[in-house]
């Protein structure tokens, strides 16, 4: 749980530093390999919340 | 890599699309992601909240709910496919299934023979 919210966090600070470098550069061909690793980055995070949402917090309310 | 994506590739700089020739999805296909995805998260969340089915029943189909999610996020937003890579991602993807299942499957094993397979503590007793 605190190493989903820890990842998250990072997750949150690398999306606004590339939403900055994209608004400063525009889509350049190294932002866009930037965004395609943030993406599988955030992704990555997405499915790993599914298993948290339904074990944790589903699962815990059912008992 | 799909067709479309190669196209736009071939048409707008073919000369710089170095380490950029993977799929990126459409729009259309992330809407589809995210409807789904709020669906198979809403469904689970009102049956645990209206405490609808019995308990056990009611764990099964959310874990159900919960694989199915995680096929459809790889799907529209990892953009994971048999064709990706040249089938070398859906290769790692079996690859990776089989590592997990043996090792979660072989943990579930491991502990719930471990009262009969551990050496009982009262024989250790006076061994010092």
């Amino acid at each position: 749980m605190g190493t989903h919210g820890l990842h998250v966090t990072f997750g949150v600070i690398w999306l606004v530093t590339l939403m900055i470098q994209v608004g400063q550069k525009g889509l350049i061909q190294a932002n866009k390999r930037r965004l395609m690793c943030l993406s599988l980055f955030w992704h990555f995070l997405d499915v790993i919340w599914i298993g948290v949402f339904t074990f944790v917090y589903l699962f815990g309310m059912l008992r | 890599m799909s067709a479309e994506a190669h196209n736009e590739h071939a048409v707008d700089h073919h000369d710089d699309h170095h380490g950029d020739d993977h799929d990126h999805g459409t729009y259309k296909g992330y809407l589809i992601g995210f409807a789904l995805s709020v669906v198979l998260t809403a469904i689970p969340f009102w049956l645990v909240m209206a405490g609808v089915l019995a308990p056990q029943l009611t764990g099964l189909i959310i874990t159900a709910f919960a694989v199915v999610q995680i096929v459809v996020h790889m799907i529209f937003f990892l953009h994971m496919n048999h064709k990706s890579e040249g089938g070398w991602n859906m290769l790692a993807l079996i690859f990776t299934l089989v590592i997990v299942v043996i090792a979660v499957a072989g943990s579930v094993w491991v502990m719930y023979h471990l009262n009969t397979n551990m050496m009982p503590v009262h024989d250790m007793q006076g061994m010092g």
